[in-house]
């Protein structure tokens, strides 16, 4: 038995799509032994899961795959990917090559118990009675720490946390014992906390099995830790392959540099983030690296005042009297600041900023403003208090041009004359970055990116005192969450907002606030400035949960 | 259980309402009831009878209430009228009881037989009939919903939906017409089958038995319509359901493609379908008027249409009754079957 693993030459993906042929992927060369673990990051469009997918013949019709070669050694065959017949490779599906995709809910289905969609995979390829299937399948359950294994077998992936479900999927994986496993961005859809858990389970599940693994990840951070070898791709392209270490610490390729430059965290606070357009250029086939001068930011005088106080805040669900969502929170937001508020899923970290822009009513407490808001009636309120949403795909209503999503605001609180609108409107748009005929454009005309600025115009139009950004960088690229972070600051400093900004990216949270507030279960753990909480957390559960952001 | 309360209250509510709108419908619109049972030959004495029965002589909303009465499943009853309509006694009094009954739905004006009795005959002929098309319906169009869900944009893709589309647009009325015609009278010696029929024959010796074969044609001119939505909507739904990630995951299992498609890609894709068969089984049920008009079939539909033509008041007022009834117990049990096909949506 050798020591090699796959091993594939000139992998090119081409999607045939209405509007001509796409290269997805191409020329890819990659090396994996046994047991290794290799990642393979970039952003979305980098062909990084196309390329993985197409080595199961996972991807559509549409889609054309060709290589010189994919070889892949099996236990007791080798066998060349592509060209094996659908039944050989059948049998080699979750027996050897296994997969885990990013969001556990939609890839497990809803309507089969999460035991009998491991105890199928097991089934297709071993032959088992039902009572040793079950059997191994409790087992398996119990190795991945999922809690009493046996009543998570008779539950559906709907009763379980995201966390849960997610090690549900690596069980899936795993239980044919493969010699390799694709993780498809496995923990991307689970919070900080998680994922760094989620992610020492399926590393060490797989060392302990010898099992190799290829994890694939927008997030260079969180992989570095875990990986023995790392692949960078960007548009299809490999940008660079080597061992982990000499990736992230000696980048090579003006990509890989820009993508690790570009991440916002604690230390370049103070500085504009470089974004991955300014840092390179393409010059025919080749990526030419740009001088790139470090902006420091202004600094800023925060005024001591404080725009909204929070009281005594409880809330908890109809129907669960017992469990209260919010138990009795004290803090307040001042002029002109950022505060971030960070906590795992179920924190009550949303559930704070529904009650915030009044979509939920406090039992107890209260939100008190300055000037006396709180009285306000709903639509007053809401133009002082905005909102900018986690997805900017279904944030937009895809039947109205951005001047119009953008009007419509104008006109139900009755801002600017109507002839004045139009010249407004363009305002709005080149304050966040885009061109004024963009107010004609569809929403599905922009990318994510411009479609958070889209957002942005939008909740800016009512001239608010106070932003809350639930997640508005979480479903964007990296790339552009920095493009939309300097947006996000230099328009605070243009208008002397406030942010309440909801997220579980602690590098992120670093990055761009002034104050952190951790919630955990409803109550504040710890409230302090940055720096504090960056560099002497007070409390335990702070420390835990920031270990780690600050080394770089 | 609180659920389940509620759930029955709103439906009971819902006939109720069904009641009200029925009643005051039909004692403003029609022609008065003694004008119609009244013949030539009927003498003062048997008009006030009638009046009487009716409580025609009352006031409109004595009427209601008398009528209500006759419907609610507990009345007031006098021990007479208690012997008579076999009442169950809940609770004993002096000059009345309180008594379980039956909806009395009153007697036809034609036949002078009970409502109820006539429904029921004519129902238990439209189950036979709404049940064989609904079943050949479901079967067939699932399966050729996959079909042409499988081999998506190819000709015989193409061709079954285009066949589908023109079973959508035809009448029933149109079908039933021609489906009777072609098989009843042209190739009638082929197929042995008569251009009408109902469902039970009399033999001269072995008595009253039932004829298969002449539910055969009218079913499928009533299943026609049905089959071919069900098979439409499977297509779309099954493609959505393949288009999903679990779809991928099951593949990424090595399951065979055949488990895929019925154990995976089907059993989340049905429940649009089950809404749509549910509903159609309910309007079946309700009583086909053209088809069972053209093939002479003496189910509800036949019916409605006789006590139309003939304003047979209660008969009429019993139809639409017992169809929203069928409606909602129709409905209440689709509701159940969720429950039993998706474990997100809660039981009672």
């Amino acid at each position: 038995m050798s020591d090699e693993l796959l091993h594939i030459e000139g992998l090119n993906v081409a999607f045939e799509t209405a509007s001509g042929s796409f290269e997805a992927v191409k020329k890819l060369n990659l090396t994996l032994k046994r047991g290794e673990i290799l990642a393979i990051v970039g952003e979305s469009g980098s062909g990084k899961s196309v390329s993985m997918k197409a080595l199961g013949r996972l991807l559509g019709p549409n889609s054309r795959v060709t290589a010189a070669e994919v070889r892949y050694s099996a236990t007791d065959q080798t066998v060349d990917l592509l060209k094996c017949s659908e039944q050989e490779l059948r049998a080699l599906r979750s027996s050897s090559l296994a997969y885990v995709f990013q969001e556990p809910m939609s890839a497990l289905h809803p309507l089969i118990t999460c035991g009998e969609q491991v105890a199928e995979a097991i089934q297709a390829h071993r032959d088992l009675s039902k009572k040793e299937v079950r059997k191994e399948v409790e087992q398996l359950f119990a190795e991945m720490k999922l809690p009493e294994p046996t009543s998570v077998y008779d539950a559906y992936p709907h009763e379980l946390s995201g966390g849960q479900r997610q090690r549900i999927m690596i069980a899936l994986a795993l239980c044919n014992d493969p010699d390799l496993l694709i993780a498809d961005e496995p923990t991307t859809a689970l919070d900080t906390v998680l994922q760094r858990t989620v992610i020492e389970l399926l590393t060490e599940s797989c060392r302990k099995r010898s099992t190799g693994l290829i994890l694939i990840s927008h997030d260079i951070d969180l992989v570095k830790d875990h990986s023995d070898s790392c692949l960078v791709m960007y548009r299809g392209d490999m940008m660079e392959y080597g061992p982990t270490r000499d990736v992230v610490s000696t980048p090579k390729n003006p990509y890989t540099k820009a993508l690790i430059k570009c991440r916002p965290n604690y230390r370049n606070r103070d500085f504009v983030l470089p974004t991955v357009d300014r840092l390179l250029i393409q010059e025919g086939e080749t990526l030419k690296e740009l001088d790139y001068e470090q902006k420091t930011l202004p600094p800023r005088e925060l005024s001591e005042q404080s725009v909204c106080t929070i009281k005594d805040l409880e809330l908890s669900y109809p129907g669960k009297r017992n469990h209260k969502a919010l138990k009795g929170l004290n803090f307040d937001i001042q002029q002109g600041e950022t505060l971030g508020i960070v906590g795992e899923s179920g924190s009550g970290k949303s559930t704070l900023a529904k009650v915030v822009i009044r979509l939920l009513h406090a039992d107890k407490g209260a939100i008190e403003f300055q000037f006396g808001w709180e009285g306000l009636k709903r639509k007053e309120y809401a133009s002082k208090v905005q909102m900018i949403f986690q997805d900017p795909f279904s944030s937009l209503n895809p039947n109205l041009t951005v001047g119009e999503t953008i009007t419509e605001v104008l006109k139900v609180h009755n801002i600017c004359a109507k002839g004045k609108r139009k010249e407004y409107v363009a305002e709005l748009l080149e304050e966040v970055g885009l061109n004024a005929s963009d107010a004609e454009k569809y929403p599905h005309e922009f990318s994510g990116g411009q479609r958070q600025r889209i957002s942005i115009a939008r909740a800016l139009a009512v001239e608010p005192a106070m932003i809350i950004c639930d997640e508005s960088v979480a479903a964007l690229d990296v790339s552009v969450q920095a493009q939309v972070l300097n947006l996000l600051k230099k328009i605070q400093r243009d208008r002397d907002l406030s942010y309440l900004f909801i997220t579980h990216d602690l590098h992120v949270v670093s990055y761009i606030s002034d104050r952190i507030l951790v919630l955990k279960e409803g109550e504040i753990v710890e409230l302090s400035k940055t720096e504090t909480i960056m560099e002497a957390p007070e409390s335990e559960y702070s420390k835990t949960l920031f270990a780690g952001v600050i080394e770089e | 259980m609180g659920k389940l309360l509620r759930k029955v209250a709103y439906n009971v509510f819902i006939l109720f309402s069904v009641a009200t709108v029925v009643f005051f419908l039909f004692s403003f619109s029609f022609p008065s009831p003694e004008d119609i049972l009244a013949t030539d030959r009927t003498d003062q004495k048997t008009i006030d009878a009638i009046r009487t029965e009716l409580k025609l002589d009352q006031p409109l909303h004595i009427q209601y209430f008398s009528f209500l009465h006759d419907l609610s499943p507990v009345s007031w009853y006098s021990e007479e009228r208690t012997q008579e309509t076999n009442a169950l006694v809940l609770l004993g009094g002096s000059q009345k009881n309180l008594v379980l009954k039956f909806p009395y739905l009153r007697r036809s004006f034609q036949s002078g037989q009970p409502t109820s009795t006539l429904l029921f005959r004519a129902f238990k002929t439209t189950m036979f009939l709404a049940l064989i098309a609904m079943v050949l319906a479901s079967i067939a169009g699932i399966f050729f919903g996959i079909i042409m869900a499988l081999k998506r944009g190819t000709l015989i893709d193409q061709f079954l939906l285009g066949l589908s589309t023109l079973g959508i647009s035809v009448p029933s009325f149109f079908s039933a017409i021609l489906l009777s015609w072609l098989f009843g009278y042209v190739l009638s010696d082929l197929t042995g089958l008569d251009v009408v029929g109902s469902l039970y024959d009399v033999d001269p010796e072995t008595g009253k038995y039932i004829r298969w074969r002449n539910a055969i044609l009218p079913a499928i001119a009533l299943g026609v319509r049905p089959l071919s939505i069900i098979s439409q909507l499977t297509r779309n739904s099954m493609l959505d359901s393949m288009k999903q990630e679990y779809i991928t995951t099951a593949r990424s299992k090595g399951l065979s493609e055949f488990r895929i498609v019925v154990f995976h890609a089907l059993r989340s894709a049905l429940n649009p379908v089950i809404t749509s068969i549910s509903g159609w089984f309910a309007s079946l049920l309700a009583g086909a008027f053209f088809v069972e008009y053209i093939f002479s079939w003496k189910g509800i539909g036949s019916l409605s249409i006789q006590a139309l033509e003939t304003s047979d008041l209660p008969v009429i007022m019993g139809s639409v009754l017992f169809i929203a009834t069928v409606f909602i117990v129709v409905n209440a049990l689709v509701d159940y079957i969720y429950t039993l096909l998706d474990p997100r949506v809660k039981g009672l």
